[in-house]
Formats: structure tokens, sequence, C-alpha cells
């Protein structure tokens, strides 16, 4: 794992620098529409956020495989659970260059590789005439306080996304 | 007797919206990361400690 610190401009936003010199922004942009309905906990969502960012230069269209980084994306996790409490995540792969569905395989294989204990993932898929598929992950600790009612939201919202018109 | 009042249910309009607006949303704050990476001088100062490895004000963390 990579040591990382917070960022001096926003205090939501978490830089580490890779062995091969990659660099991450990890940013949790708070997002409370996601369960309006739900006072109780839609102020715990946030959107998780990764950027590779560099070097700024280099051409790094494919970046070597490195087990430290989903370790330390997860340690970020961690850090920002014991800020806040119950931070509710919420993992949206980038479609921009249409390789959605192999960020969304990646995210699902770090996940297994950090065998957090106390996290679940549930993942949703929302068809989009644009882009094909969009993959959202929530994150949600299992000690949440309102766990089965923010994961029962998340299958209600996915459900009535899907129904037929 | 009262019934307890359910939330309102959500439709699929609604759904389509919220959504729509996450994954807008998000497509703007990944672009506006990228945009301002290299030049935010908080950023960067946060970069530069890390490169002196300034133990110091680094997060100290632990492997989950």
């Amino acid at each position: 794992m990579y040591v990382f610190d917070v960022s001096d401009s926003d205090s939501n936003s978490f830089l580490f620098k890779t062995k091969h010199g990659l660099l991450y922004e990890i940013k949790f942009k708070h997002t409370p529409y996601l369960f309006e309905n739900a006072p109780e906990y839609a102020n715990d969502v946030y959107e998780l956020s990764i950027i590779l960012a560099g070097p700024e230069t280099a051409a790094f269209t494919k970046t070597p495989p490195d087990p430290a980084i989903a370790y330390t994306v997860f340690a970020i996790c961690e850090a920002f659970i014991k800020q806040l409490g119950h931070p509710i995540f919420l993992f949206i792969c980038d479609t921009r260059d249409g390789k959605q569905a192999v960020r969304a395989r990646t995210f699902t294989r770090w996940f297994a590789e950090i065998n957090n204990p106390y996290l679940l993932k549930i993942d949703g898929s929302f068809p989009d005439e644009q882009v094909g598929m969009n993959y959202v992950s929530l994150i949600i600790q299992l000690a949440h306080p309102y766990f089965r009612e923010a994961t029962a939201a998340f299958a209600d919202l996915m459900a009535a996304y899907n129904q037929p018109k | 007797m009262e019934t307890p009042t359910q939330p309102p249910r959500l439709t699929r309009e609604k759904a389509h919206a919220i959504i729509r607006r996450l994954l807008t949303e998000s497509m703007e704050t990944r672009q506006k990361m990228e945009d301002e990476f290299h030049t935010d001088p908080g950023i960067q100062a946060t970069l530069a400690r890390l490169e002196r490895g300034d133990q110091e004000k680094l997060v100290i963390n632990e492997q989950p």
C-alpha cells in the first residue's frame, strides 16, 4: 500500500503516487440526492471518484499491474469512514472511452482482493442509449445504522429505472 | 386505527432523473479533477510533500 495524503485544496480529496510514478487522485463528492426521500441516511452518500492523473507528459494508456493501488484506494475509504462515521460510497465507472465494463470488472476484482469483511458492495447497471451501459456500485458498511433501508432503496432505484415504459 | 405512512414509491421517470443527474455530475467531476490536477496549487503542494516523504504531515494509515 502507498502512503497517501489529504489534498491541501480539498479535505475530501486524497493523493498518492505509485512505484511506477503514476499519480492518483481519490475524491469523495457529496451526493445526497441519491436517496432524497430518506433524510435519515441521504447525507451519508458520497461518490467515490478515482482518476489517474499523471505523469503529465508520459503516455500511459496501459498501467502495469499493481495490487497496492487497490489497497491504497480502500485504505483511503477507511480513512474517510473514520472521519465521517457512516459514509455510503457510490462508484460510477467512467464511460468516456467506452471501457466502463472493463472498469467495473477491475473494481470488482479490487474489492475481492481487499476482502474487507465490514463492507458490502452492491452492483447496479443502468442502460443508456448514448453509452450502452452504465455501471454503478454502492459500498456500505454492514454496521451502517440504515443498512437495510439504504440497500433496499438502491435496489428500488435500479428496479424503477429498469421498468419498461 | 391509523396506518403508517409509506414513503412514495419511486417512479421510472424519477429514477431516470436521479441517475441522469448522477451520471452527468460524475462525468463533470472527473473532468474537473483531470483539468485542475496539474495546475491546482494545493494539489501540487500535496504532491511535493508526498515526494519529500514529509512523514509528519502525511496521513498515517493502516492496511484494511
